[in-house]
């Protein structure tokens, strides 16, 4: 690699400010670069605010039920009007609906009435809740403002519910899944990895083996097999909490063979010995000394292990195996649309698949783009 | 091999005996539903029938004898008949359409993966990566479902199963074979999509990274011509991984049969094994699971041959 | 004809885009091979001499594009078998740039393993090149390849021939490359840094090789290293690069006896010399490469020089001082023949 000389030189040497920068900021600066990293790393914070602040974001409550409006389609919310009673007139408003009866298979559907205004209002007096499980509020970002008026922007489930607030719900639990179930994980992976890269020999030998099993069963039929045998009754917290163990279960080998073979390739650097020269424990030289440096690969690894978290929590519960109504999650949301009959008439239902794919997409990215920025000195 | 093969039984074994009771106690709960209630003596003969006397190790010892010695998965529940014999017909078709889609995925995967490397930053390479991302962000049965919607609401119908009505017991000629195409593509779109946009992902990075070694600036200063330089050189590392593809795409082709054999209604093993879970009816859920981390270890076996064969650092024991 | 040289490269402009900008890596290089002779060009890393040197087979890699020059080939005019013509203006496709490469131009690297394809035999290897540049059928060319391999020294061939890259040493790699590079006969060896990879007796071995195939075959070298020591024992002709540019051309023993520019000068003074540099501190050149894309007004060494005008170092690119056979880039010399600016020499 001859041409290294002139890459390498690449880099301004003169620019003082480079030179002299710590590497987090190298990192950022490299990371900066990927526009489109950039972009989705804002969107993924965008939606932490939305997981935060769920019940506000939501215009209705998770177990709010309008069985006078099941299936109904999404809404345009407009900002005026003109074919009112008194012309154009100006304020956020969403048709209401009108419904018509199939006299043969008495099936209702639902369309759109410009005649039937709704108002609507940011900040709006709605349902009662707590924000943080401790703040007692009743104002939510946007909604109708009689609270007994509909207004579905991604209209209802077959149960007449509100899709939109489901999805906002939704989102805390499948993101929190995916993040969560790769911080166990890694926990997991990092510990027995470091140490199984650190130590070597019989030690390694154990845990490659143990490696080794898992990994040789295929995972999703794994996740099916332990979630099948989850009792029935079994409440929705407790489940979600051992869906996500079941996923972090499975999932932690492959990033406990990243940061073993890190481990084992630095366990002969000299920082490592003179650390360990100058009398620090083992713990500490590999999580204080060892560990540090290679951080940012770690979260750019976590950051692309969350989307397939995220994937099987979808497919699981999809299946019926995961999550189960009442909890609701993007797989639980979709598996509404699984029937055909349904599916044809009410191709909103399919809007959750459209934030599954968004946000892995975005995790996606940022992955890709913290594993190119993590090595600011290789190019 | 042989450790992967025990540790898997022992897996599934845990997998099965999970749920609380056992088949002997499922029986028990059929019958007095029935009306017919079992006496602890009848309860006992058929604890000792099926091997679920004694502790688990025996248990287990049992079940695995069985599997070795006999063949025998033992009993599913549901179906009332012994595993192997609900399993066996149903192995065929999935590993069959598995086959099939994997043939497929690496005939796409292949082309547009070296395409897309060789002729690096052209649209034709953007479109392969944007669609390669896509592919792997959507679930395979959000696709399955796209499907359906535009199925429905174009023909009006989902082609569904493996052969129309008018075909399925027709002996085989050119138009059992075109109406089987006709039905298998949904599936293998479903199926194989996440597999192909990984494998071309895996391409083009290996293919991008062997092009820039110094071995190809020196087969080009020594004159070998640009094709032969592409097909003789950097192709040929880059295969090594995609070979070694096998053991990570076959299971995941296995799962998005669990997928579309559900909503496609398949006569494949993944409905069947859905609804065994559904129901807890262990020995068939278990056996299936143990059937496909079979056929995955037997396919990662398949392509460890292969690399020693395709490459010889391996074959002649050489470290990387 | 016999004074007209057998490569010429004039002018020639080669950059890489990155990031940060176009970076230009040779920026204005003049040089010549003579046919039979050694030409040695020297400096360190990042100089653009082994730019220079992909430039001229046109095998630069990612960005790396030629901005403007010519490379000028005499070597089928000198042999009566055709015309000189200039490499990078030729089509990708061309005969004559598939000839050339492999053909009358052998070229060895400096990693040898990473140049040989892990997965086929060297000898594979070897006996393909032979087949796309003699036509030789399959056995003719193992016979031979089996022969060339004799030739470069290395042990068993029959039984190497068939050995993979990573069952041979790196000196042995380096080895079978120089027989790849040598197996049609070139009139010209392009060594880049071929020995930096390898341990000193391996070295020394190397340069050996070279310098008797050299002897043998009547080719021209053209070697690039950072070495001086390597200059001394091998070359005929010495071009010394700083920054993508030639400061200073002289023969072997007008550099050493005589370095003129300040940066040949800086350079020899940092070579040990056994016995007399004892005990004492080595100079060293002070400051580090500038960065190309950040390339210094005027002479683009004026900030680590000990000789630089204050107010023309700094301002104006220093002229091409022509001194007899010798020329140099610096205003410290008034030319003794004619001045030559720039273009070709």
């Amino acid at each position: 690699m001859t041409l290294k000389a002139p890459e390498g030189a690449a880099e301004p040497i003169g620019d003082a400010t480079r030179t002299r920068a710590p590497q987090r900021k190298l990192v950022w600066w490299a990371f900066k670069r990927h526009r489109l990293a950039l972009v989705s790393a804002w969107f993924l914070a965008a939606m932490l605010i939305v997981i935060a602040l769920c019940e506000f974001v939501a215009p209705f409550d998770n177990r709010h039920r309008d069985s006078e409006y099941t299936t109904a389609p999404p809404q345009v919310l407009k900002l005026w009007d003109t074919d009112g009673p008194d012309g154009f007139r100006f304020g956020l408003h969403v048709d209401g609906y009108t419904s018509e009866q199939d006299p043969r298979s008495l099936r209702i559907t639902y369309e759109p009435d410009p005649a039937d205004r709704v108002d609507v209002g940011l900040f709006v007096k709605g349902e009662e809740y707590e924000l943080f499980g401790l703040i007692p509020m009743d104002r939510h970002l946007i909604g109708p403002k009689d609270m007994e008026d509909p207004m579905y922007l991604l209209g209802t489930t077959t149960d007449g519910q509100d899709l939109l607030s489901q999805l906002v719900y939704a989102t805390r639990v499948s993101a929190s899944v995916g993040i969560i179930g790769v911080m166990l994980a890694f926990a997991l992976g990092i510990v027995l990895g470091a140490i199984s890269g650190y130590f070597g020999g019989w030690v390694d030998n154990g845990v490659q083996r143990i490696i080794e099993l898992i990994m040789a069963v295929p995972s999703i039929p794994l996740w099916l097999g332990l979630a099948a045998a989850l009792p029935a009754q079994m409440g929705p917290v407790a489940r979600y909490f051992i869906i996500t163990t079941i996923l972090a279960l499975v999932a932690w080998t492959g990033l406990a063979r990243e940061v073993r073979g890190r481990f084992l390739a630095m366990r002969s650097e000299e920082f490592v010995t003179s650390a360990l020269l100058d009398g620090s424990s083992h713990a500490r030289v590999m999580f204080r000394h060892m560990l540090p440096s290679f951080s940012s690969h770690i979260i750019a690894a976590l950051s692309l292990s969350i989307p397939s978290m995220i994937l099987a929590e979808t497919a699981l519960s999809w299946l019926g195996m995961g999550l189960r109504s009442p909890a609701v999650s993007w797989g639980v949301q979709l598996q509404d649309a699984s029937k055909w009959s349904v599916l044809s008439g009410a191709p909103w239902l399919l809007i959750p698949g459209v934030a599954v794919v968004l946000v892995v997409l975005a995790f996606n990215f940022v992955g890709d783009g913290l594993r190119d920025a993590a090595d600011p000195y290789k190019h | 091999m042989a450790a992967t093969l025990l540790a898997i039984s022992l897996v599934v074994f845990v997998i099965i005996n999970l749920p609380p009771g056992d088949y002997v106690t499922a029986l028990q709960v059929k019958y007095s539903v029935q009306g017919q209630g079992l006496s602890p003596q009848d309860v006992e003969n058929l604890r000792a029938r099926y091997g679920l006397d004694g502790n688990l190790f025996q248990q287990y010892w049992h079940w695995f004898t069985q599997i070795v010695v006999h063949g025998d998965l033992g009993m599913s529940f549901e179906f009332e008949k012994p595993v192997a014999q609900v399993i066996g017909p149903r192995l065929g078709a999935t590993l069959g359409v598995s086959f099939l889609t994997l043939l497929v995925t690496w005939g796409l995967a292949f082309p547009i993966g070296v395409y897309s490397a060789v002729k690096q930053h052209s649209i034709g390479d953007y479109t392969a990566t944007t669609i390669g991302f896509l592919g792997l962000a959507v679930p395979n049965f959000l696709i399955a479902l796209v499907f359906i919607y535009f199925s429905v609401t174009w023909f009006g119908s989902v082609p569904s199963g493996l052969c129309s009505p008018e075909w399925c017991d027709a002996s085989w000629n050119l138009g059992k074979l075109l109406d089987l195409l006709g039905h298998l593509w949904i599936p293998m779109i479903v199926i194989g999509t996440a597999g192909v946009a990984g494998l071309v992902r895996i391409i083009r990075n290996n293919l991008l990274d062997e092009l820039r070694r110094p071995y190809v600036t020196a087969a080009r200063a020594r004159g070998v011509p640009e094709g032969a330089l592409l097909r003789r050189y950097p192709l040929r590392v880059a295969l090594n991984p995609f070979v070694s593809t096998i053991g990570w795409v076959l299971p995941l082709l296995l799962v998005g049969d669990i997928v579309v054999g559900q909503i496609l209604s398949l006569p494949t093993l993944g409905p069947v094994l859905l609804g065994a879970l559904k129901s807890q009816d262990m020995y068939l859920a278990g056996s299936i699971i143990m059937v496909l981390s079979v056929v995955t270890v037997f396919g990662t076996l398949i392509s460890d041959l292969l690399l020693g064969w395709l490459d010889p650092r391996i074959r002649l024991g050489h470290q990387r | 004809m016999d004074q007209r040289p057998l490569l010429e490269i004039s002018g020639l402009h080669t950059g890489f885009d990155t990031f940060d900008g176009k970076v230009r890596a040779v920026d204005g290089v003049d040089l010549e091979v003579h046919a039979g002779r050694t030409l040695c060009v020297v400096g360190e890393s990042g100089c653009g001499k082994s730019v220079t040197a992909r430039s001229i087979l046109r095998l630069l890699e990612g960005t790396g594009t030629v901005d403007a020059g010519t490379v000028t080939w005499n070597g089928d005019n000198i042999a009566g078998t055709g015309e000189s013509f200039d490499v990078l203006s030729l089509e990708a496709g061309d005969k004559r740039l598939q000839k050339l490469r492999g053909g009358d131009v052998g070229m060895i690297f400096q990693e040898p393993a990473a140049s040989l394809l892990p997965l086929r035999t060297i000898g594979a290897q070897l006996i393909e090149t032979l087949r796309i540049h003699t036509g030789l059928d399959k056995k003719a060319a193992r016979a031979r390849a089996i022969e060339l391999l004799d030739s470069v020294g290395i042990p068993d061939p029959h039984r190497r021939v068939d050995a993979y890259p990573f069952q041979l040493s790196g000196g042995m790699c380096q080895r079978a490359m120089i027989a790849i590079a040598l197996c049609a006969n070139p009139t010209l060896l392009i060594a880049d840094e071929p020995t930096t990879a390898l341990d000193v007796t391996t070295q020394a071995r190397i340069l050996d090789l070279i310098r008797s195939l050299q002897a043998e075959h009547h080719m021209a070298v053209m070697f690039i290293t950072h070495d001086l020591g390597v200059v001394a024992e091998l070359a005929d002709e010495v071009a010394v690069m700083y920054l993508g540019r030639v400061v200073e051309r002289a023969s072997v023993e007008e550099l050493f006896a005589d370095p003129k520019h300040p940066y040949t000068k800086a350079l020899l003074a940092s070579v040990p010399v056994l016995g007399r540099d004892r005990g004492r501190d080595l100079p060293t050149i002070p400051g580090t490469v500038p960065n190309p894309l950040h390339r210094p007004r005027g002479c683009s060494f004026h900030p680590r020089c000990a000789e630089a005008i204050a107010g023309t170092c700094d301002v104006d690119a220093p002229p091409e001082v022509r001194l007899g056979s010798r020329t140099v880039e610096c205003v410290l010399y008034e030319s003794f023949e004619d001045t030559v600016e720039g273009a070709s020499a």
